[in-house]
């Protein structure tokens, strides 16, 4: 083990995962998990010389492992825990099945603190994803996933984040319709267009650490606002996009709040068209305090405070399964199509 | 939806296409049917990305950062286990512990941990409806009194918090209107 002044780190990520592969194979729960649809398919990225070529993608035609590499900053007082997640063995998610890599006690997990606390294990990842682990006498290569929230994987990737003009990590979207930036509107369209095709992040994107060893940066200069769409700085981890984890329970969460908040928008908008401004912000207020009581009394779920004082973990289900409460109550409060597109949008 | 989204399982083909044909049928309807509301990095991840992944990888829910979040409540369950002066020493500490527990192997604690012999027949089970040793026959305990105004002082913030959020975006929305 090893402690530096950011944190206790293992000293070894490869090893520690190599050793879980073994014990895996030994006790006959490795499980294949073969890869179908785009990422069968040959990336322009394998056409290429190897030296230019992102690590952590490794060709389709091999058989390979799967791992996840996740960080976050949780408890009190925060401390940021780095997990290591082999994906090929019955249930992944459980945490006597990951590997903790390191824990760092901080303040803020911004991309420097990052950097910091990723130093040690950045070579050994590099050596993890080149030199691949044995799998029963053969040697595979390792296809790595980044986890994480969404604040945590825009750090890692040197990503602005949600004050960027394209804020997604994967896609060339932007937030909105502007006057200023309505030529990338135009060629990528914004988040608001829900029927147009998507521009995906090319790996290139993110590959200016192989620049960085040796090779040569496929797509323009990094730097240059071509190469980067909003990556403001080299990423710590070269990931390719589409092997971004998609955060279902950060994403779960999100959304579940979202419908919650909208039944309140509703309220006002209905009380605001019929009453003044004034009697539509009452009305959100008061209808807020009935739903959490609501919520409390008959649902029996309770707002945490931490996750932002959102309903989390089985109680984020719960509010779900329930539904029907929330939207009776929403009758005679709003418009007769909001409550039926809001009662359909929580069916689905 | 949710469930496959969420669910650490292999989802199959129909579910998958399924999935996909929802979340865009959500994401359009509440565009079409809400016209204040904006569509969030999550609801855009949603719609656009956890799709494609779903279909590449066979499941979300696999991948998902549930083994990550639980280890903050192991840490913090544990930290009377570890005292240090610091906040590193610690951690220090746990991922020693950590580290160690990971050696020990389910060959290793199969051979030390204490094994359960089964009931013995005859023993005594709580079949019947009136017995006093099931659970909702038991007398629930009185609420206590800290624990009730804490947790109405927690759901009146979550109101007011939400409340205010609400009224930015619907006030975005009314412009003039709402002034």
């Amino acid at each position: 083990m090893l402690v530096t002044g950011s944190g206790a780190h293992l000293a070894s990520l490869a090893a520690a995962v190599q050793e879980k592969f073994t014990f895996l194979c030994d006790a006959g729960l490795f499980i294949e998990r073969p890869l179908s649809g785009a990422l069968l398919m040959p990336t322009p990225s394998e056409r290429e010389p190897a030296i230019g070529r992102l690590r952590g993608l490794p060709p389709s035609s091999m058989p390979e492992v799967q791992v996840t590499l996740g960080l976050d900053k949780g408890g009190d007082p925060g401390t940021l825990k780095i997990v290591a997640a082999i994906i090929n063995q019955p249930h992944p998610n459980s945490p006597s099945n990951t590997i903790l890599v390191g824990v760092c006690p901080c303040l803020d997990d911004k991309y420097d603190d990052l950097a910091l606390m990723l130093e040690s294990h950045l070579p050994q990842l590099d050596a993890l994803l080149l030199d691949g682990v044995w799998v029963r006498g053969v040697r595979r290569p390792v296809r790595l996933l980044l986890g994480s929230d969404y604040a945590a994987q825009c750090d890692v990737l040197g990503h602005k984040g949600e004050s960027a003009t394209q804020l997604c990590p994967v896609c060339r979207s932007t937030r909105s319709p502007s006057g200023a930036q309505a030529v990338l509107d135009a060629a990528y369209g914004t988040l608001q267009d829900v029927f147009v095709s998507r521009h995906l992040r090319g790996a290139t994107h993110c590959s200016d650490r192989v620049a960085a060893d040796g090779g040569t940066p496929p797509v323009r200069e990094p730097g240059t606002s071509e190469h980067r769409f909003s990556v403001e700085r080299s990423p710590l981890l070269a990931i390719n996009p589409k092997q971004i984890v998609q955060i279902p329970l950060h994403t779960t969460q999100g959304v579940h709040h979202r419908y919650l908040r909208l039944a309140i928008e509703m309220v006002m908008v209905f009380r605001t068209a019929s009453d003044r401004a004034a009697a539509g912000r009452q009305a959100g207020a008061d209808f807020a305090l009935e739903l959490v009581g609501l919520l409390h009394d008959k649902v029996r779920v309770r707002p945490t405070p931490y996750h932002g004082g959102n309903f989390i973990g089985r109680d984020c289900h719960t509010v779900g399964d329930y539904c029907a409460i929330v939207c009776a109550a929403l009758k005679e409060k709003v418009f007769e199509t909001h409550l039926a597109a809001y009662e359909f949008a929580w069916s689905l | 939806m949710r469930k496959t989204l969420t669910r650490a399982a292999v989802i199959p083909a129909d579910e998958v296409s399924r999935f996909r044909s929802d979340t865009a049928a959500m994401v359009c309807l509440l565009k079409s049917s809400f016209p204040w509301l904006s569509i969030s990095p999550k609801l855009h991840i949603l719609m656009c990305h956890a799709p494609d992944l779903l279909e590449s990888f066979g499941s979300i829910g696999l991948y998902g950062e549930q083994g990550l979040e639980a280890w903050h409540g192991r840490y913090g369950q544990n930290a009377v286990k570890f005292p240090g002066a610091t906040e590193l020493e610690r951690a220090e500490c746990f991922m020693r512990t950590m580290a160690l527990a990971r050696e020990a192997g389910s060959d290793v604690l199969a051979r030390y941990s204490p094994s359960r012999r089964p009931a013995v027949a005859s023993a005594r089970k709580a079949v019947q409806v009136g017995d006093k040793r099931r659970r909702e026959n038991k007398q629930e305990l009185p609420p206590c009194a800290a624990e009730m105004w804490k947790a109405a002082k927690k759901r009146k913030q979550w109101a007011v918090g939400i409340a205010r959020e609400a009224g930015k975006t619907v006030g975005a929305h009314l412009g003039g209107q709402w002034a």
